[in-house]
């Protein structure tokens, strides 16, 4: 066999992007090199070694790469050991705020003493399982950051928000933004609120945990909230409530979608609860939130027509209004993803940088002894 | 004092370490070896090889040095040798293979243990 197909190696290349990362950085251009030299020994012999040896690489490696796969997600699982899962009726108390949320959003036009008895009833429900748990453990349950979350930024919505409407500069920027008939700009406007308010609440948590930091009851929790990335997105988590509900404020007829979506919210905290390792907690707050938003986006689509907006129905069609609805909606979406996933990445990167500077230590260290064969 | 629980290795294992008992040696030599060593039997796959290699090397029977003998491209090759722990496993395992050889051919042979026993 004189000639080889050229692409050969190359489909060899590729395949080799199927083993992690670290393992590549290893061995992929030794493993390239070794094959390089069977394929031309293979060569020499004629077609069908050739064949055997493709055909054995094609076979063998995906299965290695994903034998590699698991070897490293059991060697993570050592280095990071899994974290206790919390018990069912645990996790459905924490996910309390969320179902006083779909209580608010069901209820709106329901009769008051339907408010009045549910929402006490099932926010009693919450408070006492929280002080069976202080009891029971002699410390404040880290769950409770999804409680503080929910308040501290409710708190935010209610008092701080109208008053940053009354800033001026905020003002003519919406009003050249936000306030014309151009999708892209009100768009543009749309994102830019989006990180402006996830920037604030960012400030508010690091504000927050400065605070509990300085207070010796709640030193605990704010310590264990610095220490473990997971912690601090639960409290993140608890915005989001009050930001949907503020997304469907102006809405009728949103009711089985907002209390659908917040419910979504609801089980992301529950599965967050149940699961065993910090990524599987990560993966549900996002799974959550992200069933919640697209249902939104959706429903959106849909409900604006129905909408009595005369303002915005005389400036725009009503199509170019559903759009802007939806795709701001996906805006919000894709920018609470960055900031529930901002202190996982954070965490990340300071693990990089903290194995990089022992790298460095170990390398200004003198040898034990020359890795050179034969020494 | 290599521990026991790591016996039997695989044939796999026994043929890497075997094909590095007498020198450091390449991936690409390792894997020849290992073909000539099975008497044409095993054919590894890059993929089985390095897999194995990297766990040998994480369990501290090998060791990743500078290849001895760089080859014309000179770029720097990595080659791969027995560690001390890595060749008493080996001996360990190379005495166990030998004990149970000859208890079965002790049986196998005419009148051994295996033929007293028969009714």
């Amino acid at each position: 066999m004189k000639m080889l197909p050229t692409w050969l190696p190359a489909a060899y290349r590729a395949l080799l992007r199927l083993y992690p990362k670290a393992f590549r950085e290893v061995y992929a251009a030794e493993m390239q090199s070794v094959f390089t030299h069977a394929l031309s020994d293979a060569r020499q012999r004629g077609a069908l070694p050739v064949l055997r040896l493709c055909s054995r690489e094609l076979l063998e490696l995906p299965l290695a790469a994903l034998v590699e796969h698991q070897h490293e997600r059991n060697r993570t699982m050592l280095t990071n050991p899994p974290v206790a899962r919390t018990p069912w009726w645990i996790a459905l108390a924490a996910s309390g705020p969320f179902f006083i949320a779909i209580l608010d959003a069901v209820a709106l036009d329901a009769p008051p003493t339907v408010k009045l008895v549910l929402a006490p009833s099932l926010l009693l429900f919450c408070v006492s399982i929280l002080l069976v748990e202080i009891i029971r453990q002699r410390q404040v349950p880290f769950w409770v950051l999804v409680y503080v979350g929910f308040f501290l930024f409710g708190a935010f919505a209610n008092l701080a928000a109208p008053f940053l409407d009354r800033i001026s500069w905020i003002r003519s920027l919406y009003d050249s933004l936000g306030d014309t008939d151009q999708l892209s700009m009100r768009l543009a406007w749309s994102l830019l609120s989006s990180l402006s308010l996830w920037s604030i609440l960012l400030l508010l948590t690091a504000a927050g945990l400065g605070l509990a930091w300085m207070l010796p009851v709640a030193r605990n929790l704010a310590r264990s909230a610095l220490q473990h990335w997971d912690y601090l997105v639960l409290l993140l988590y608890g915005a989001v409530p009050f930001l949907y509900l503020v997304e469907f404020d102006s809405y009728r007829y949103d009711q089985p979608f907002s209390s659908t979506g917040i419910a979504c919210l609801g089980l992301g905290v529950l599965f967050f609860l149940r699961s065993r390792s910090r990524g599987g907690r990560l993966l549900a707050l996002l799974a959550g939130m992200s069933a919640a938003y697209w249902i939104m986006a959706v429903s959106k689509y849909y409900l604006v027509p129905l909408q009595t907006w005369e303002y915005w129905f005389n400036h725009n069609p009503v199509e170019t209004e559903r759009w802007f609805e939806s795709l701001s909606t996906l805006l919000s979406w894709v920018v609470m993803l960055g900031a529930l996933s901002l202190p996982a990445l954070l965490s990340r990167w300071q693990a990089k940088v903290a194995v990089e500077a022992e790298d460095a230590t170990a390398q200004e260290l003198p040898p034990a002894h020359s890795a050179r064969p034969g020494n | 004092m290599p521990e026991t629980s790591n016996l039997p290795l695989t044939e796999t294992t026994t043929l890497i370490l075997l094909s590095l008992a007498p020198g450091p040696s390449h991936g690409y030599a390792i894997m020849k070896d290992v073909h000539t060593l099975s008497e044409e039997r095993v054919a590894l796959s890059t993929g089985t090889l390095y897999g194995a290699l990297n766990r040998l090397l994480e369990q501290g029977w090998i060791e990743r040095v500078d290849d001895p003998q760089p080859n014309s491209t000179r770029r720097e090759r990595k080659a791969y040798r027995l560690s001390a722990v890595g060749r008493s496993i080996l001996i360990e395992e190379l005495d166990r293979l030998e004990s149970l050889n000859t208890i079965a051919r002790q049986r196998l042979s005419p009148g051994g243990y295996g033929d007293t026993q028969q009714p």
